[in-house]
């Protein structure tokens, strides 16, 4: 049972994990450098940017997670979950940023 | 003149891991004869073939600063695809009832295409959202592996025309016709990177962006072109791996990406981006294969062999930071 949900959720569930550590190491750890890289500035309020990217980050965990629930029960309302998923997720990233920088 | 003296220590960062896989390729050679005898060489060109591709895409990338963990998805999405196109007319199981199967030639021009679109969306997420590569890698991962769930329904793929089987059995001057796609590729690359105005734009937001943008380069669109690229050839990849082994399902190229990325880091391609050449992904895709093909012959154990193939990438990367750390 187990083995079968890993093998057709195990990419959005690893995913989700991805995305849960890098939110934990955004918004506890306040680590900006692990999502921006080493070269790039760090904008004036770190903590609003820590905060905000760090529930955008949690936001597309969830809903890759979510993505692992609906592919067992039906893979095209999974794929369309997640395009939406990752537009608005991006969209909302780029205001974000905007906001920030 | 002045000569630069030599460094033992320089030398050993540098080329250290090639070195060391170097003395095990002899040794291995010594022990088991097989090893470097003509029909394991050309066994491991072919499997080289592929992977020599996916990773002249993903040094595009890494080049940049970037990555791009979405390769081995797009890799299954690429065979699929050819799978679908290439499939017998009279194979019972074919996807596609009806109609006839199509150029082989015109087909891997269609899957490179369509792949180049998942690449070039990728690119925009992350030129005009400003989204990180590995979030927009792993989200456009997610979207190709559900898609190519949906079209192939999790079936797998068989039953191909012989003109596309034909393309891992057959050669020209006794090297088999996949290696000589690697080989056009690998040329085609060489000429993107060196004499074209993109390739001197890549490096120069590979080494800094901002100061690339200031300088006119336009990093947005050439951020699109380098992943629709690299898009495009892991669709070749995938094109190639269904005709060697005559099949495909989603899985194919699960994992790829992170061999590619490990072997352009070996290689010599930096992962903090602006430094690497073509050379640098075939010597790390010649010496991962290599590696990989002795470990099976010293008869390491098989789960033993993925320990090996991580402290080696882990070692390859530790050397870049350090290099890069030292540079700075």
């Amino acid at each position: 049972m187990l083995g079968q949900i890993m093998e057709q959720a195990g990419i959005p569930i690893l995913i989700g994990m991805v995305c849960l550590y890098f939110a934990y190491r955004v918004l506890i750890l306040k680590d900006i450098k692990a999502i921006r890289g080493k070269d790039k500035p760090d904008p004036e309020d770190k903590e609003g940017y820590c905060r905000d990217i760090g529930r955008l980050l949690v936001f597309f965990g969830l809903g890759s997670f979510l993505m692992g629930i609906l592919e067992t029960v039906h893979p095209m309302a999974a794929l369309i979950q997640t395009v939406v998923w990752v537009v608005v997720t991006f969209i909302l990233w780029k205001r974000v940023d905007n906001k920030y920088f | 003149m002045n000569k630069k003296a030599f460094n033992l220590k320089d030398f050993l960062i540098n080329y250290g891991v090639i070195l060391i896989i170097i003395i095990l390729v002899a040794f291995t050679g010594i022990k088991s004869p097989n090893f470097l005898s003509q029909s394991n060489l050309m066994n491991l060109l072919l499997n080289m073939s592929a992977r020599l591709v996916i990773a002249l895409g993903i040094a595009g990338c890494v080049i940049t600063a970037g990555c791009d963990l979405s390769a081995g998805r797009i890799i299954g999405l690429g065979g699929c695809l050819a799978g679908i196109l290439l499939q017998k007319a009279d194979y019972s199981g074919r996807f596609i009832q009806g109609g006839k199967p199509m150029n082989v030639i015109l087909a891997a021009i269609v899957v490179m295409l369509v792949c180049a679109c998942f690449g070039a969306v990728t690119g925009s997420f992350i030129a005009f959202l400003s989204v990180p590569p590995f979030i927009s890698t792993l989200a456009m991962m997610e979207i190709v592996y559900g898609l190519n769930l949906i079209v192939t329904n999790a079936t797998p793929l068989g039953g191909y025309v012989t003109a596309y089987t034909n393309l891992a059995s057959g050669r020209f001057l006794m090297i088999p016709y996949l290696v000589w796609i690697a080989i056009l590729i690998a040329a085609i690359s060489w000429f993107i990177f060196n004499m074209t105005r993109h390739g001197k734009y890549m490096y120069a937001i590979g080494a800094n962006p901002q100061a690339a943008e200031v300088a006119g380069v336009p990093v947005k669109l050439t951020m699109v072109m380098i992943y629709a690229k690299a898009a495009a050839f892991y669709g070749l990849a995938g094109f190639m791996l269904g005709a060697k082994s005559g099949g495909a399902s989603v899985n194919l190229g699960l994992g790829y990406e992170m061999e590619a990325i490990a072997a352009c880091t070996i290689g010599g391609v930096s992962v903090t981006g602006g430094r690497g050449k073509v050379s640098s992904a075939i010597i790390g895709v010649a010496v991962f294969e290599f590696l990989k093909a002795a470990l099976q012959f010293l008869g390491v154990n098989a789960n033993a062999q993925w320990i090996a193939l991580g402290i080696i990438i882990y070692i390859a990367i530790s050397l870049d930071i350090r290099k890069y750390v030292a540079k700075k």
